[in-house]
């Protein structure tokens, strides 16, 4: 469309003409000039296009310093508490629910789906356990994250004790853990199915061999190579095992990326000093019973224990005295109360307990 | 984190990638200065939206916290500008819609308290311009339909180009197009009135003339 063809409408929408009128200079007062000499006639669509651009309002409803620095205070304030917030997860007390207890069971029909006979008769599919810890954010950017417009995400979170089943845009199913959250865009890119976790999930995975499955973890990404895996995320200490398949695992780390390592069944990799990957071995159940809603303990030491309960309970165990022999639990307990379970780890390792409220005091004998 | 007071603005020499990667490896001064350069005109773009200021300024402290929540996940942006406009719009339909049922009331109150304010490039000659007609122009403008208004408020106050407008609202650059032109064109037949009764005509014709 040339310029003489041009409404006052159109030339109040064009850039060009915009400039000119709003900062005038040599440059574009020539390039107009030369313009309307050859076309006079236009002299009033100009001129009554001109007007309404310098007309045009810009309107304030009322932002000002005042408003800017409330509004402001407020938000530090807010990202403040919560990073503090989000430091402390490990410890908060939160309330037991029954109901939340009652939703571990694992005999409702939902959980049953959810069994390995299932998932194993499904062949084109990927099984995935992951299980994050709440760790300190490890300093990487995930540069590869490119998108060409801003993404709308997704976000399933559950509170402590409860657990959560959905599906993913690509119909992967996913468990979603107490205490946990995930993270995933609306739409998948066509290059890669990418989602963030941040607790503890259980994933099974649609086969799409176009589209990689990746999940981020702070500064580790775990790809689905073709099967399934699971991943655990505490503290410092991240570790990604897998039950079968194949997945490669990454550390970028500050941005510098270290070779990915490859993982067969029955190996998992741990991040150490928050650098390097080590390859070793692990017990299958005990990193997946949690979906079925079992607490499996095997050789655990008093910190595991501990620290598996606060979390599957939202409860506060504090310790006194000492163990009368070195720590070394093992036990599977399904749909079982808090007091079952501290009840015969006790016997075990010779300990009596008090609870008040949310709030456990281990003594041993 | 700390949040001390002027030392965002060491990011005003920065260019947007930077604050931008910033922000996402976690350096609060960079969500700061996202807040101080494009707070207002975010705050604009929502009230011209939906009207209610306090509800407005709730939803972009969301949006500023959400930003803190996990800084390393957001996703790589083109434009900083436009990803904000685009997640601000995003936060305040979803807002709207879950708090429909009392918005829709207060909504008859619309049209908020405003002020109008020069462009910085036509102070000079915008002087000269009744201001009677400015906020009559204001007040027109506020009665187009939500999707002229919007496309306007973006092209004329916030300064985005077509393409970056297509991409906030989700429509291709035509319609944008279209929708402007007819906001224009509603604004013009308003101004013709003006004209008409001959009001401020000679004066910006004069300054017109200059120029040839």
């Amino acid at each position: 469309m040339s310029y003489s063809s041009f409404t006052v409408e159109d030339f109040v929408l064009d850039k060009h003409f915009r400039q000119w009128v709003l900062s005038p200079e040599a440059e574009r007062n020539l390039f107009w000039k030369t313009w309307l000499a050859h076309h006079p006639e236009k002299k009033e669509v100009l001129q009554e296009a001109r007007a309404l651009i310098l007309k045009m309002p810009r309107i304030n409803y009322g932002w000002n310093s005042e408003v800017e620095d409330a509004l402001w205070q407020s938000i530090a304030q807010d990202t403040q508490e919560r990073q503090q917030a989000e430091e402390a997860t490990y410890t908060k007390i939160i309330p037991l629910h029954a109901a939340a207890v009652l939703n571990l069971s694992p005999h409702t029909p939902e959980h049953k789906r959810w069994g390995y006979q299932t998932v194993g008769s499904v062949a084109a599919t990927v099984l995935l356990v992951l299980s994050f810890g709440m760790a300190a954010y490890l300093g990487s950017y995930q540069r590869d994250q490119e998108q060409p417009q801003p993404i709308v995400y997704l976000t399933k979170q559950t509170p402590l004790g409860t657990k959560a089943r959905f599906g993913l845009p690509d119909g992967t199913q996913v468990v979603l853990n107490a205490g946990s959250t995930v993270r995933y865009p609306e739409h998948f890119t066509a290059e890669e199915r990418r989602i963030d976790i941040k607790g503890e999930a259980f994933f099974e995975v649609v086969k799409d061999s176009l589209r990689p499955f990746r999940v981020n973890t702070g500064a580790i990404v775990t790809e689905a190579l073709g099967t399934a895996f699971n991943v655990r995320y505490e503290q410092q200490i991240i570790e990604i095992a897998l039950i079968e398949g194949k997945v490669q695992v990454s550390v970028d780390h500050t941005g510098k990326k270290e070779d990915p390592i490859i993982l067969w069944p029955g190996e998992q990799a741990s991040l150490e000093d928050k650098k390097h990957l080590l390859k070793s071995t692990f017990d299958t159940e005990q990193v997946t019973a949690w979906k079925d809603g079992v607490i499996f303990f095997k050789g655990a030491k008093e910190q595991e224990v501990v620290s598996t309960l606060e979390r599957w309970y939202g409860i506060k165990i504090s310790t006194q005295g000492k163990a009368s022999k070195p720590w070394n639990f093992t036990g599977r307990f399904q749909d079982k109360s808090l007091e079952y379970v501290l009840r015969s780890v006790g016997y075990t390792m010779d300990f009596h307990f008090t609870m008040e409220k949310e709030e456990v005091k281990i003594v041993y004998s | 984190m700390s949040f001390s007071s002027n030392s965002w603005k060491s990011f005003t020499e920065s260019d947007e990638q930077e604050v931008w990667d910033q922000l996402r490896g976690g350096n609060p001064m960079a969500l700061e200065y996202l807040y101080r350069t494009y707070g207002k005109s975010l705050f604009n773009f929502g009230v011209k939206l939906y009207g209610r200021k306090e509800w407005v300024q709730d939803t972009l402290h969301e949006l500023f916290v959400d930003l803190w929540k996990q800084p390393q996940k957001l996703p790589t942006v083109t434009s900083l500008k436009t990803y904000l406009f685009k997640a601000f719009k995003y936060k305040l339909q979803r807002q709207y819609g879950k708090e429909k049922r009392w918005i829709y009331q207060a909504d008859y109150e619309r049209l908020p308290a405003m002020e109008v304010e020069l462009p910085e490039e036509s102070r000079m000659i915008s002087a000269q311009l009744s201001r009677e007609q400015q906020l009559k122009l204001a007040n027109a403008i506020e009665k187009l339909p939500a999707r002229q208004r919007e496309v306007l408020h973006l092209l004329f106050d916030e300064a985005l180009s077509y393409e970056e407008i297509a991409r906030i609202m989700e429509i291709n650059v035509r319609s944008v197009y279209t929708l402007a032109w007819k906001g224009i064109s509603s604004l013009r037949k308003l101004l013709i009135d003006f004209l008409s009764r001959g009001e401020a005509f000679l004066l910006s014709s004069t300054f017109f003339f200059l120029f040839f």
